[in-house]
Parts: C-alpha cells; sequence; structure tokens
C-alpha cells in the first residue's frame, strides 16, 4: 500500500521536475503535474487488476495521450508541454540497467529477459502515443467540417 | 531583399522551434504559413531534427532557397509557446515584416539559471530512487550523485566530445560514486541510486517526440531521433554498468 502511494506521489514530483527542466512553466507546468499524477493512478489502479504489464503501460499511456492533447486545446499550448513529461515515469530505464548489468556479468538469460521487457514496455507505449494522434485528427477534422455545415 | 528577409525571419523561427524543442511537422507548417501571409506563391518546407530548407517564391520573383543547419538543442517549451502564438498573431495580423521581425528578436529564451538546473536534476533522481523503493538514504545520494552528474556534464561539454562519450563517460564516473557509497555502508542496494539517476537522462522527450513525428508522416525525422535517443540510453545505461563491474556489485 505505501508503495503503491509513494510510486502516484513520486510520478507527480517526477514529472514536475522534468516539465520545470524542460522549461515549461505556469499554468502548463500545473497541468503537466496533474498529468504525473494520473500516470501514478492510472497505471497502479491498473496494476491491481491486470496482470499483463503490456497492457497497464499502453492504456496508461492511451489516457495520457488524451489528456495531453486535452490540455493542449484547453491551454492553447503543444501537445509536447504535457506528454513527455508526464510519460517518463513509465520510460523502462529499470530494466535497461538490469538487462546491462546482466550482460556485462555474461548472464544472458538475465540479460534477455530485462531487455526483452525493456522493449515490449516501449512498444505498448510507442502504441498509445500513437493511437491518440490519428484519432484526435479525425476528431478536429469531423468538428470542423460540421461547423461549415452549420454555417452553410 | 523582401525575399531575404522573410526567408531569414522563417528560417529563424524554424530553427528556433526545433531547438526549443518542436515536431517536425509544427516547424514547418509555422514556417509554410509565415511565407504565405507575406504574399509567397511558393513555400515548401523541408526539414529533419538537423536541417532545414526553405524555398520561397514572392510574385515577380525568382525562387530562392536557403537551407539551416540546426546543430544543437535548448529544450525550451515555453519558448515554444511564444513561438507559436508569435506566428499565430502573424498569420492572422499580418504586421509589417520590419515589426514582425522586431518582435520576433524579442522572443527570449527562458532563463534558468544551472544552479537551479543542478537542483532540478536532484530533485528528479531523488522521487524515482523512491519510486524504484529506494529510501531516503538512497534518495539523498542519488540527488547528490544527480549534482556531480550534472556539473560534470557541463564541464564536459566544454571539451566538444563525441555526445555519446560524453554520456557514458559522465554516467560512469557516477556509477562509480554510487558504488563507493556502497562500498562505504552507506547504502545497501546501489541499483536504486543508480536508476534514480539514470532516468532524468533517459531521453524521454526525444523518444515521444520521435513517436509523434513519424506518426505525422516524417519517418526520416523519427527514425533520427528515435535511434539517437536509443543510442543514448544504450551508453547510459553501459556507463553505469561498467562502473560496477570493478565493485562486483551487479542488481
Amino acid at each position: 500500500m505505501l508503495g503503491i502511494f509513494l510510486r502516484i506521489i513520486t510520478s507527480m514530483t517526477s514529472a514536475f521536475g522534468f516539465a520545470m527542466i524542460f522549461r515549461v512553466r505556469g499554468k502548463n507546468l500545473v497541468a503537466a503535474t496533474i498529468g504525473g499524477f494520473l500516470c501514478g493512478l492510472v497505471f497502479e489502479g491498473l496494476s491491481l487488476f491486470c496482470d499483463r504489464q503490456t497492457v497497464c503501460y499502453f492504456v496508461t499511456t492511451l489516457v495520457l495521450s488524451v489528456y495531453a492533447e486535452l490540455m493542449a486545446r484547453i491551454l492553447k499550448a503543444p501537445v509536447t508541454s504535457f506528454l513527455p513529461a508526464t510519460i517518463v515515469p513509465l520510460v523502462p530505464g529499470g530494466a535497461l540497467y538490469y538487462a546491462m548489468t546482466a550482460i556485462l556479468q555474461g548472464d544472458m538469460n538475465t540479460f534477455v529477459g530485462w531487455a526483452t521487457s525493456a522493449c515490449y514496455i516501449a512498444l505498448a507505449i510507442t502504441a498509445g502515443i500513437m493511437v491518440v494522434t490519428p484519432v484526435r485528427n479525425l476528431a478536429v477534422q469531423m468538428w470542423l467540417s460540421l461547423r461549415r455545415k452549420e454555417g452553410t | 531583399m523582401v525575399t531575404e528577409q522573410l526567408m531569414d525571419l522563417a528560417l529563424n523561427m524554424g530553427e528556433k522551434m526545433l531547438r526549443s524543442g518542436a515536431e517536425i511537422y509544427r516547424v514547418e507548417d509555422t514556417m509554410r504559413r509565415v511565407c504565405r501571409a507575406y504574399s509567397a506563391e511558393r513555400a515548401e518546407v523541408f526539414s529533419i531534427t538537423s536541417c532545414i530548407i526553405l524555398t520561397v517564391q514572392l510574385p515577380d520573383e525568382a525562387a530562392k532557397t536557403q537551407i539551416r543547419r540546426i546543430d544543437g538543442y535548448d529544450t525550451d517549451l515555453t519558448r515554444l509557446e511564444k513561438l507559436n502564438e508569435f506566428s499565430r498573431y502573424i498569420c492572422e495580423e499580418i504586421p509589417p515584416l520590419d515589426e514582425a521581425i522586431t518582435m520576433f528578436s524579442g522572443i527570449e529564451p527562458t532563463s534558468d539559471r544551472p544552479c537551479v538546473r543542478a537542483v532540478l536534476y536532484a530533485f528528479v533522481s531523488a522521487s524515482f530512487s523512491v519510486f524504484f523503493g529506494g529510501g531516503v538514504r538512497e534518495a539523498l545520494i542519488s540527488a547528490g550523485i544527480a549534482v556531480c552528474l550534472f556539473y560534470l556534464e557541463y564541464f564536459f561539454s566544454r571539451m566538444r566530445l563525441n555526445r555519446f562519450f560524453l554520456v557514458f563517460l559522465t554516467s560512469a564516473i557516477c556509477g562509480f560514486l554510487a558504488a563507493a557509497s556502497a562500498r562505504f555502508g552507506l547504502v545497501h542496494r546501489v541499483d536504486r541510486i543508480i536508476i534514480g539517476n539514470i532516468m532524468p537522462l533517459v531521453p524521454g522527450l526525444a523518444f515521444t517526440t520521435s513517436i509523434r513525428d513519424m506518426v505525422n508522416g516524417d519517418i526520416i525525422s523519427g527514425l533520427l531521433r528515435l535511434v539517437e535517443s536509443l543510442f543514448l540510453a544504450v551508453a547510459l545505461a553501459a556507463g553505469f554498468a561498467i562502473a560496477l563491474l570493478p565493485f562486483g556489485i551487479g542488481g
């Protein structure tokens, strides 16, 4: 329980730190920090119900991408201000490190295990980001054509 | 003369946006819109992460082409937002070109003192240390090493070393520091410290932007960024891992 709580809080603080490093300021900074909290909340919540790690990463990234697009619309800022900072807690830095130590110790089995895990996670995150952009573009086009029809 | 001024403005805007962290489609779209706002009949833009090519043709003039080489980044999303707003303003109001150029030069980078950035890196490292299960000691040591890492990078970058070697070297030195702290019995789990230090350096922004570039059809730029971020990530992790070898410390 404490672990889950700590992870949610540190997702938020690390998103804040990253947004500051990327020189995001003001309202956008607040939105990015909330996004970090959302990341921790959604991921930990999903992990309680879902055994499959890849699904958890995919759905969390999906939610964060939608959040970033919404914030970009509302705050009139680029999506880049919100998405990378909130996604960083998901990036498999740990898996990468363990994979490297394994290969340097000659432990191929462990290396393959961690490297595969890192790849799967990276792919899940990629898919989560990739799905949202075309859907958003479609939604924007439909919205614009609806407005044009109302105009005529 | 007008064509040159316009091209200068467009290229300067594109360069600043790219250096600040914009996606390729945003850079190309902005430059195209700005040129068309000032009555360009043709405005062709091609951009990758390290180069922008622009061809502009104003009415009754020959087409002119310039390229701009980009050789470094300085992520500044607030400046990107300001540049975005500025381009929207230009395309709506179409102020005189001289005025636009003056306004553009007034868009300043977001100030950030090195000591503030060092503290931020320390904060993020400590956060990730705890995120991966570390305690207060691990978080503090991770924070301390992050500050060393920041200033080391600052120092080494002046020497114009190869980027990947720079990352490898700084992470190896910090891995050494982390292992030393474990050897002196300060902490039990050295991996919690190191992962805390790795995470701020993992190129998350470049990775995310590369995916979005590829989805938008800019496969070349997306792949360039992706491969670069993969190389950096591997150099980073390898540096830390190698530093631990002499100490015989694993996961």
